[in-house]
């Protein structure tokens, strides 16, 4: 991975590599910024997690953080207007406030419970590579095991586990980064044991670093490029997540939301003889937009990152 | 072979072991309890009673090995808790098969609609057809299957009105929920089929049998294909028993009464018994469907044999 460059271009190689010395970050940089549809759906996600997240900063007025939760009495279901832009739900709630508070809701649980899965996949991984022979064996074979556990079944048990009336975020991304783990340990795993046999880390023994420390110091930041990629792949895959869980009642309750329990809530409201089609197709709408960026940005970062692309 | 299908079975009763002894601990720990309606408490001596009946006065780990030796001896997997006239064998028997059957239309539609996408999209690189199809396939993969379901009722269902909205008894109530739950999956089927086809088609047997003036066609059929579709084999397994088992999400908005939903209710009554008997289920089908992939690597990369694996 460190020695990694991009393939030579006809007539620019000497300048290119006599005159600027460029780092593998830089190259991927570049390649990233010449895939158009990536960068435009980084802006898309990063405009759409900034605005969603307006309304959970602290400090920002109660009147925006409270609007989705405002009933209006005689209002409901309506269509949208220049008062509610994306209408009304079925408590006459303005729909745009809800959709951006629960955007905001999405955005917390997708990054928060990567960032669980991150933080114990690479740790896990990184050991169990690092550590080698029998140990390693026994580390991998518990994640085999683990891998035959249904994915979903297990988010479920543990959000019926928790008490039904502790309404908090926390077991929800906790949920779902204990059970995404496993293929980011696989990952970092791989990559450690190339990594374990190069000559730093051999340096790093020899004055007597300890394992802790070699791991963390050195053997982690040589992983970043895969992690980084594997890592904006994880984000929309546990914000889907989230929404199926929302959507079959076990994720966020009322009277938060996110954008899966929206869509739920739209959902369920279609009839043939009464569509609101605004409560189904805003959130929706902003969920799909959000995970399709994401996925591309990706998808652009992973062929930014490893030029061979693979998948 | 065989030492390898012994092997593998050896580490699928290991794993359901485990699996299910990790559930039970879970469920069992849990708050709540399978007796208590919402609208009225249990009379305390039928609570005794019944947790005599189901073995609830036992302690946790003694209650689990009951579970594990009527599996073992009389195949029983228990009888359910809420509907207490049922045991799980009974409500397995009903629903799996619901799930089994929407889970291979789907299957079947996925790797059909992923190969073909993912066959045009790698023959013509770089060109409309690649650009539509990866685009369509990233779309697949990002929108949640409730979305693609609810698209799919209102324009097929109340727009178009050629197939019910949703139920479980007609021949055309399969088609939209097998849809929904199949685009997805042909998605990534459509993607991994596309790169597995660019990696292969540079190869020298390639440019052999295209020297050979074989048509275009024929190639990728026959040739490419073999190496190309090595990554979607490897895909299919836990694909093929998640498809199997049921999306949870298409089977509730279709109203399927599948295998998920079963599940799903069971989790949330504290049904202990319903939830093991699921988790069972669907371990062993997953495990299954992996020792399949194994084979037909084997079957399909000359490289790989039993002893590597």
């Amino acid at each position: 991975m460190t020695k990694v460059a991009e393939k030579p271009r006809p007539g620019a190689i000497a300048q290119d590599d006599l005159v600027v010395g460029s780092s593998l970050f830089k190259d991927a940089m570049r390649r990233f910024l010449r895939n158009r549809l990536a960068v435009v759906c980084l802006v898309i996600t990063v405009l759409s997690g900034v605005i969603c997240m307006i309304p959970h900063l602290p400090g920002m007025p109660t009147s925006i953080t409270e609007a989705h939760i405002i009933t209006n009495h005689g209002q409901n279901n309506l269509g949208p207007s220049s008062e509610h832009w994306f209408g009304t739900d079925e408590l006459g709630r303005d729909l745009f406030a809800r959709v951006v508070y629960g955007g905001g809701i999405s955005f917390q649980v997708a990054f928060l419970g990567t960032m669980v899965s991150l933080i114990i996949g690479v740790t896990y991984g990184a050991f169990a590579g690092y550590l080698g022979g029998r140990i390693d064996n026994l580390m991998m074979r518990f994640v085999d095991i683990l891998y035959g556990l249904p994915f979903m079944f297990v988010v479920i048990l543990i959000m019926t586990v928790v008490k039904k009336e502790t309404n908090s975020m926390i077991p929800i991304f906790m949920a779902l980064g204990l059970v995404q783990w496993l293929t980011m340990a696989r990952i970092a795993r791989g990559q450690v044991l190339s990594l374990r046999e190069q000559e730093f880390v051999t340096a790093a023994r020899t004055i007597g670093a300890s394992t802790p420390r070699i791991i963390f110091l050195h053997i982690i930041p040589n992983l970043l490029g895969p992690i980084i990629v594997y890592t904006t792949l994880t984000i929309p895959g546990t914000m889907l997540q989230e929404s199926f869980l929302s959507f079959l009642g076990l994720g966020i309750r009322e009277p938060h939301c996110s954008w899966g329990s929206l869509a739920s809530q739209g959902i369920q409201a279609v009839s043939p003889i009464a569509s609101y089609w605004w409560q189904v197709l805003f959130p929706c709408g902003a969920l799909a937009l959000t995970l399709f960026s994401l996925n591309f940005v990706g998808d652009g970062l992973r062929d930014a990152l490893d030029p061979k692309g693979r998948q | 072979m065989i030492a390898f299908l012994v092997r593998r079975f050896l580490w699928m009763i290991v794993t359901l072991l485990v699996i299910t002894s990790v559930s039970w601990f879970m469920i069992r720990w849990a708050p709540g309890d399978p007796f208590n309606d919402e609208l009225r408490a249990v009379d305390p001596a039928v609570r005794t009673q019944l947790e005599r009946e189901y073995r609830l006065d036992k302690t946790i780990p003694q209650q689990y090995f009951y579970w594990l030796k009527d599996i073992f001896t009389e195949g029983k997997l228990g009888r359910s808790m809420k509907s207490r006239d049922k045991t799980v064998n009974e409500i397995i028997a009903q629903s799996l098969p619901v799930s089994l059957a929407l889970g291979s239309l789907s299957l079947l539609i996925a790797v059909y609609l992923g190969l073909a996408t993912g066959l045009i999209a790698g023959a013509r690189q770089n060109t409309v057809w690649d650009y539509s199809s990866m685009s369509m396939a990233i779309l697949g993969i990002s929108l949640p299957s409730f979305v693609l379901a609810s698209g799919l009722i209102w324009v097929f269902a109340f727009e178009l009105d050629w197939f019910p909205a949703a139920g479980w008894s007609k021949l055309k109530q399969v088609i939209l929920p097998a849809i929904a739950l199949a685009l997805p999956y042909a998605a990534y089927i459509s993607r991994l089929t596309r790169v597995g086809l660019l990696e292969v088609i540079g190869q020298d047997y390639i440019r052999t049998a295209e020297a050979k003036g074989l048509a275009e066609h024929v190639v990728i059929i026959k040739h490419a294909l073999r190496g190309a579709i090595l990554p979607v084999v490897s895909f299919m397994g836990p694909a093929a028993a998640s498809i199997a088992v049921g999306s949870l999400v298409v089977e509730k908005i279709f109203f399927i009464p599948g295998l998920g939903q079963f599940f799903v209710k069971g989790a949330i009554n504290r049904d202990y018994y319903l939830v093991m008997g699921t988790v069972l289920v669907y371990s062993m089908l997953l495990y299954v469907f992996n020792i399949l992939v194994d084979m037909a690597y084997v079957a399909l990369d000359p490289r790989v044999n039993f002893e590597t694996e």
